[in-house]
């Protein structure tokens, strides 16, 4: 009678899983020398290759790319909510009477108008004079200007 | 359980948790390293592939949807990232001329498995015969054995067909497995 030995492909499986082959298989692979050579052959092949050394970097990957990403965006905190809120209010509180005296304005002559709008010019210009010659006479304090 | 740390961890990278990415670098390099040490040669574009990965990685986060395992689609962008890597470079990552190579054609000096310092011989033989397999078998291998991922997540990762997967694992264990009866008395292992 010619004796059947397992294939290669249920070698390899009986060697992972003995259960994973036919009974009839099994029985014959248990008491087959060449079989069991075969399955053992495997079995220590399976087991080295799970203890094989894992592939590293040698470099701290996360660093690397990290430093390559886009800054973070700042979180909003209760804080940049305050100063949003403050400022909208700011803006409405001067836009508001600004919108009330344009109406009372608009009853006056025009020659009036110009008037004050030159006057509000030549002051605002004599303001920031004074302001930047504040300034420049700060920085030279400084002695860095 | 992995999903939900998984989502867990994209809505913090997607917060712009620059730390929470960080975590899932550390926590995946291991595979991707594994992938790109199979695959690439030049230790130098080692670097460069394995941080492309990971910008590729934060870049598509956002259209992540969670069909399989995060480390499982980094693995996969790897995979793709190397194979374009090789194109670019004229290279293949696997032949049919190449497959059928044989580790046992070198024998190494035979030994026996019978103690430690002869298992540690054992285990750097196995890894000389395995760096002698076309690279998709040691990947293969590595991947199954070493990373113990399903044939599933393999199928996830290369995109090859589960019957090629079998296939290419079935050669590289009957190649280590003929290796080791050339090189080792079938007693003494």
């Amino acid at each position: 009678m010619k004796i059947v030995h397992l294939s290669e492909e249920q070698l390899q499986a009986y060697a992972e899983d003995p259960a994973a082959i036919a009974a009839t298989m099994r029985l014959h692979a248990d008491s087959c020398p060449n079989c069991q050579d075969a399955a053992k052959a495997y079995r220590i092949a399976f087991a080295g290759l799970q203890q094989f050394k894992t592939d590293k970097f040698d470099f701290d990957l996360a660093d690397l790319v990290l430093a390559s990403l886009p800054a973070p965006k700042p979180e909003l905190t209760w804080s940049a909510l305050g100063i949003y809120f403050g400022t909208a209010a700011a803006i409405l509180l001067v836009c508001l009477p600004v919108a009330y005296g344009v109406r009372l304005i608009s009853g006056l002559h025009s020659l009036s108008l110009i008037l004050m709008l030159a006057a509000t010019f030549m002051i605002a210009v004599h303001q920031a004079i004074l302001s930047l010659r504040n300034y420049r006479r700060k920085i030279a304090r400084l002695e860095i200007y | 359980m992995e999903q939900q740390q998984d989502k867990i961890i994209v809505e913090q990278v997607l917060r712009g948790d620059h730390q929470a990415f960080a975590r899932l670098i550390r926590s995946t390099e291991a595979l991707v390293a594994t992938i790109i040490y199979k695959m690439i040669r030049s230790p130098a574009d080692r670097k460069d592939i394995a941080q492309d990965v990971f910008i590729k990685v934060y870049n598509g986060l956002g259209t992540f949807r969670f069909q399989a395992k995060l480390s499982t689609w980094i693995g996969q962008i790897t995979y793709n990232t190397c194979l374009k890597y090789l194109k670019k470079q004229k290279l293949v990552l696997w032949n049919e001329d190449a497959v059928g190579a044989g580790a046992y054609n070198d024998p190494v000096a035979p030994g026996s498995a019978s103690d430690l310092a002869e298992a540690r011989e054992l285990i750097e033989f196995l890894e000389k015969a395995v760096e002698k397999l076309p690279p998709v078998q040691q990947l293969l291998v590595t991947l199954y054995h070493r990373q113990e991922l399903s044939y599933a997540e393999i199928m996830t990762i290369t995109g090859l067909p589960e019957g090629t997967i079998k296939s290419f694992l079935y050669r590289a264990r009957h190649q280590l497995k003929t290796s080791l009866l050339v090189n080792y008395n079938p007693a003494d292992l």
